[in-house]
């Protein structure tokens, strides 16, 4: 039992230090912004077609599921609330593990391999303050930003095939929007992206500075990164949708009885 | 089909799909749990009863989140893999040596691990789809108010077999595209370690990117 703790106490105690170490600010200047820079703006056209695309399918999905009981007056509302609550901040974050974690962890594998995080513990510098604090805070920041980019572009894409290919007024479809969109949809929306923003960034920061055995080691770590991103998101999402259903019920908005 | 190939070809089923079931199978067992806890949030809003739940939240699981969700696991799973495998071999000079022996690397190396890829997503998104379904009845039935033999009634209602040969269909696709873009990320990578973490990285980004843009038009020619 105590060698089972010692072995997944790591991960936890890693989190807690960069969080520790994030009020002290040990980065050079501008490190972040540099980080969200390289991490974030190459991203911007990634998010922006997945998004779209994303919308689109799940466009296609719903008025099949809609078509059979004429009721294409929902699809507007029930596309852009299926997508928004769910399936678009997953899909979104998936696609993000990959870009934004691997990268992230990729970056910081090939430093670990290359002894240069020993050079700057040698120069009397703290790593994690130097270098993981920065980059985690680059990474959460980013990639909240970019699911909301990617979640404006799911309503467009959605929008753009419900009118251009389902044969559905483009006015038709956004009248129902307000109605079935919620303010406590909304605040999932943001909490999730928050939250997937946070693992996203603690999995690559972690499986990049624990990088051991060469290169190979580098791409086993960004597989890990990419892998564990990915099954942490969808379970941190079924979590963050049961609190948010008890919420909803505790102050009756509408959840329903679990 | 000689002996040597059979073998690499066993071997990378083993490490893809095998030692994929773990993590698969608690990826989409939560999957399940969303989409039955989502539509019925959203069968409430909409038609204010639940009943349909079970039949919508199986038919979009074999038509779009069953196939999906399994090939962008698998795509960071196995497309990190080959390309890492591949890239470390190019910077270890081992590629350049096979080629001296008159052994095209394509062919001794790439070509089995592909056929290990389609073989792995397509089974185990059967698998997957399998693991939601059950997790989605044992689950639901015991907390939304359906009794465990109304949700098994309901769940295949909308569900043809249409839908599931389309769930495979896409899966082989996803499957190829993965191993065709992870392996020339590998086999075009930079020598060093940072071509490693470039090449694993760009398999991974490439092959989910690429399935959510195939996945729109399988979508649309398969069911609408």
């Amino acid at each position: 039992m105590k060698t089972l703790w010692a072995k997944w106490k790591l991960p936890f105690q890693f989190f807690g230090e960069t969080l520790q170490s994030l009020p002290g600010r040990a980065w050079p200047r501008g490190a972040v912004i540099d980080q969200m820079y390289r991490v974030g703006v190459g991203s911007i056209a990634t998010v922006v077609f997945t998004g779209l695309f994303v919308g689109a399918i799940m466009a296609v999905q719903v008025s099949l599921e809609l078509r059979d009981f004429g009721a294409q007056g929902f699809l507007g509302g029930l596309t852009t609330s299926v997508t928004l609550r769910n399936v678009g901040p997953v899909l979104i974050a998936f696609l993000l593990a990959g870009k934004v974690g691997a990268y992230t962890s990729a970056e910081l594998g090939n430093m670990r391999v290359t002894d240069q995080i020993e050079a700057i513990r040698c120069l009397g510098i703290a790593p994690i303050g130097f270098l993981i604090a920065p980059r985690f805070l680059a990474v959460v920041l980013s990639a909240f930003c970019l699911l909301m980019i990617g979640l404006l572009f799911t309503l467009l894409g959605g929008l753009g095939i419900s009118a251009g290919q389902l044969g559905v007024n483009p006015l038709y479809f956004l009248r129902e929007v307000p109605r079935f969109v919620t303010a406590p949809s909304f605040a999932m929306a943001l909490v999730k992206s928050f939250v997937f923003g946070v693992l996203i960034a603690w999995v690559s920061c972690y499986r990049g500075y624990y990088t051991t055995g060469g290169s190979a080691g580098v791409g086993e770590s960004v597989r890990r990164t990419s892998v564990e991103c990915l099954v942490f998101i969808l379970i941190a999402d079924y979590v963050t949708s049961f609190f948010f259903n008890r919420i909803n019920l505790f102050f009756g908005w509408g959840g329903i009885a679990l | 089909m000689n002996r040597r190939f059979r073998h690499a070809f066993v071997d990378s089923c083993y490490t893809f799909a095998v030692q994929s079931v773990p993590v698969l199978a608690l990826a989409i067992s939560f999957l399940a749990l969303i989409l039955v806890v989502e539509f019925a949030f959203h069968m409430k809003l909409v038609l204010k009863q639940q009943s349909l739940v079970p039949a919508f939240s199986t038919q979009l699981l074999f038509r779009e989140l069953g196939p999906v969700v399994t090939c962008l696991l698998l795509g960071s799973r196995i497309g990190a893999s080959i390309a890492a495998e591949l890239a470390t071999m190019k910077g270890t000079d081992q590629l350049d040596a096979l080629r001296s022996f008159g052994v095209d690397p394509v062919k001794y190396l790439v070509l089995p691990r592909s056929l290990g890829c389609i073989f792995s997503t397509l089974t185990l998104t059967w698998l997957a789809m399998a693991v939601a379904c059950t997790v989605a009845w044992l689950v639901a039935s015991g907390s939304i108010g359906f009794s465990a033999g109304e949700y098994k009634n309901g769940m295949f209602a909308f569900t043809r077999w249409r839908d599931f040969y389309g769930a495979s269909l896409k899966s082989v696709v996803f499957g190829t595209l993965i191993a065709f873009l992870a392996a020339r990320s590998g086999l075009k990578s930079q020598r060093g370690s940072r071509g490693v973490g470039e090449a694993a990285t760009q398999a991974v980004v490439r092959s989910s990117v690429s399935i959510i843009l195939t996945d729109f038009f399988l979508t649309y020619l398969l069911h609408a």
